[in-house]
């Protein structure tokens, strides 16, 4: 759907300075279907990419590539996309429904079913009570709640998010994961970044890891996490009336399995060791 | 075109709400004011004296409309980066300029519309007879407005509000002076200067062909070649700006 390639882009910030790699040499490609988990630092240079993949930032080598069945031209390509900056850029003195009309008409939607679109998201999204207020008095994370109606309602085949869940409060944490999990069953295709590794691995398929504009690791999560597990195995069994467990790898794993049943004990279950994200992350990054 | 006209009635919807508004309003009444207490004390002139008064006002503000309007607006949506919520869409570069200028332009065209007409009006009331050439004086002055609003936004692509500003009014003064130094001595008699100067007008806009306040005042009558001439002249040099400052804007980084 999307394919980075070899994408370098320099910030030059005084011009006695030497010049900051912001990225260096990124490739990977976005498949049809994927909902991928965009993961870095604070300064890693996500929102760069997605700056240059939205042509907002211009790269200074490589090129983004989209898929034909997209748009014909990059014009029509963006009539299909659904974009949420990392902040909510909102026009401080519209309402929110002026705001969400202005994005809106700029699709081929008609008037009537424009009308029929915000009506439906933005109770979904629980922000249809301050629609008809300004959107200087809403709150961060009302204004993000508006903003990802505004990237979403037009039903893009492809999503690209930039923090969506930041400034949210639990609940609408929630509710954007289980929305995004709902539209890319439906098949939008998603591309997200966080910093929340354990957001990603609850909804996403793949992962693209990138490190001082360094491509660390792009793939599925389930790979890198069987990468990354060892073969240490936990038995829980109880004893009387205590629950204990024992750890033991897998070549010595039936031969400690029978000692325990011999012990006469009760096995509650077996569990191969599986690494979270998080750890895997953190234990690559060092 | 349906998508620059929405960008258009937003960024009017924009100024609306904001003070520039409020302050219209002020200027509309403290044109009748000053208009009436200057009429009172000028008798004979009076109609001519309002209709002076009146179109200053009106081209002044103008003026200051377009400067601050022209040099703010689009620079402010590149630095609060709400343009990125219209950019994503499919809507180009182009045509969200060309509806950002002409939203910021039709406020210019309510001002002079608005001022205009109350100028006429109290003309009128002091005995004046309304002539072709008063529409062609607030069309052209409306024109002048334009091509500094262009500039300002120009001017805004390139460097920060507080220059673009200044640059903007360098260049109206400029555009001013250059046409008085025409009409020199010097000029007369070196044809190099004034080939020189010719040739600096398609760089800066001379300005001053635009007023057409002292034909209407005192001539009272002005040559169709001349209204021609300058419409010719000055929709070249819009044509030209303006596809400098999309090209400007086409090839800007957003970030
Ligand atoms: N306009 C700019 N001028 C100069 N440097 C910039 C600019 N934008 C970004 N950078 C630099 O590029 C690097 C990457 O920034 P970027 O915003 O892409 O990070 P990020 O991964 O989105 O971080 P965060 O998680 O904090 O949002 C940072 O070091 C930042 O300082
Ligand atoms: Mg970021």
């Amino acid at each position: 759907m999307i394919e980075f390639v070899n994408i370098s882009k320099k910030y030059q910030n005084h011009f006695w300075k030497k010049d900051f790699l912001a990225l260096d040499d990124v490739s990977f490609k976005i498949q049809q279907g994927d909902l991928v988990g965009f993961l870095g630092a604070n300064g890693a240079g996500k929102t760069t990419l997605i700056k240059i993949l939205m042509d907002f930032s211009r790269q200074d080598k490589g090129e983004v590539k989209f898929d034909h069945n997209l748009g014909a031209d990059q014009l029509a390509a963006k009539g299909n996309i659904g974009y949420l900056p990392e902040r909510a850029y909102l026009y401080q003195h519209l309402t929110g429904r002026e705001f969400l009309n202005y994005v809106g008409s700029l699709h081929s939607t008609s008037k009537n079913e424009l009308n029929d679109l915000i009506k439906k998201w933005s109770e979904k999204i629980q922000i249809d009570y301050a629609l008809d207020r300004q959107i200087k008095g809403y709150s961060k994370g009302m204004q993000q709640r508006l903003g990802f109606i505004s990237a979403l309602m037009h039903r893009p085949q492809f999503l690209v998010l930039d923090e969506p869940l930041s400034g949210l409060d639990p609940i609408g944490r929630k509710e954007f994961k289980s929305i995004m999990k709902e539209l890319n069953t439906e098949g939008t295709t998603i591309f997200f970044s966080s910093h929340i590794v354990s957001d990603v691995e609850e909804i996403c398929n793949k992962v693209v890891f990138i490190e001082k504009g360094k491509l660390i690791y792009e793939g599925s999560i389930d790979s890198l996490i069987l990468k990354h597990s060892n073969d240490q195995y936990v038995a829980r069994y109880s004893k009387g009336d205590q629950i204990e467990s024992l750890r033991f790898s897998e070549s010595n794993k039936n031969q400690m399995l029978s000692n325990l049943i011999s012990q006469n004990i009760n096995l509650l279950e077996l569990e191969k060791e599986k690494p979270t994200l998080e750890e895997i992350i953190y234990k690559i990054k060092r | 075109m349906k998508n620059i006209l929405t960008v258009t009635k937003f960024t009017f919807l924009e100024v609306y709400r904001s003070r520039l508004m409020v302050s219209l309003i002020f200027l509309a009444f403290g044109l009748v004011a000053v208009t009436l207490v200057a009429s009172e004390f000028t008798y004979g002139a009076s109609a001519k004296i309002s209709l002076d008064v009146g179109l200053g006002i009106m081209s002044i503000s103008n003026l200051i409309i377009a400067i601050f309007i022209g040099a703010t607006l689009l620079n402010k949506e590149i630095e609060q980066k709400t343009l990125y919520m219209i950019l994503s869409r499919p809507i180009s570069r182009a045509s969200f300029l060309m509806g950002k200028i002409l939203g910021l332009s039709s406020v210019l065209l309510l001002n002079s519309l608005v001022l205009g007409l109350i100028s006429i009006l109290l003309f009128v009331k002091n005995g004046g007879v309304v002539q072709n050439l008063f529409w062609w004086t607030l069309y052209f002055s409306f024109l002048e407005a334009f091509t500094v609003l262009i500039f300002a936004v120009f001017f805004s692509l390139l460097t920060n509000t507080t220059l673009s500003v200044v640059y903007t009014i360098g260049i109206f003064i400029v555009g001013h002076a250059l046409n008085e130094t025409a009409k020199s001595f010097l000029m007369k008699v070196s044809i190099v200067l004034k080939t020189v100067l010719n040739i600096s007008f398609f760089i800066i806009p001379n300005f001053y062909r635009l007023n057409l306040k002292d034909f209407l005042l005192y001539q009272q009558d002005i040559s169709w070649d001349y209204l021609l001439a300058t419409q010719l002249y000055i929709y070249l040099y819009l044509i030209a700006l303006l596809v400098l400052v999309n090209l400007i804007f086409k090839h800007k980084n957003l970030d």
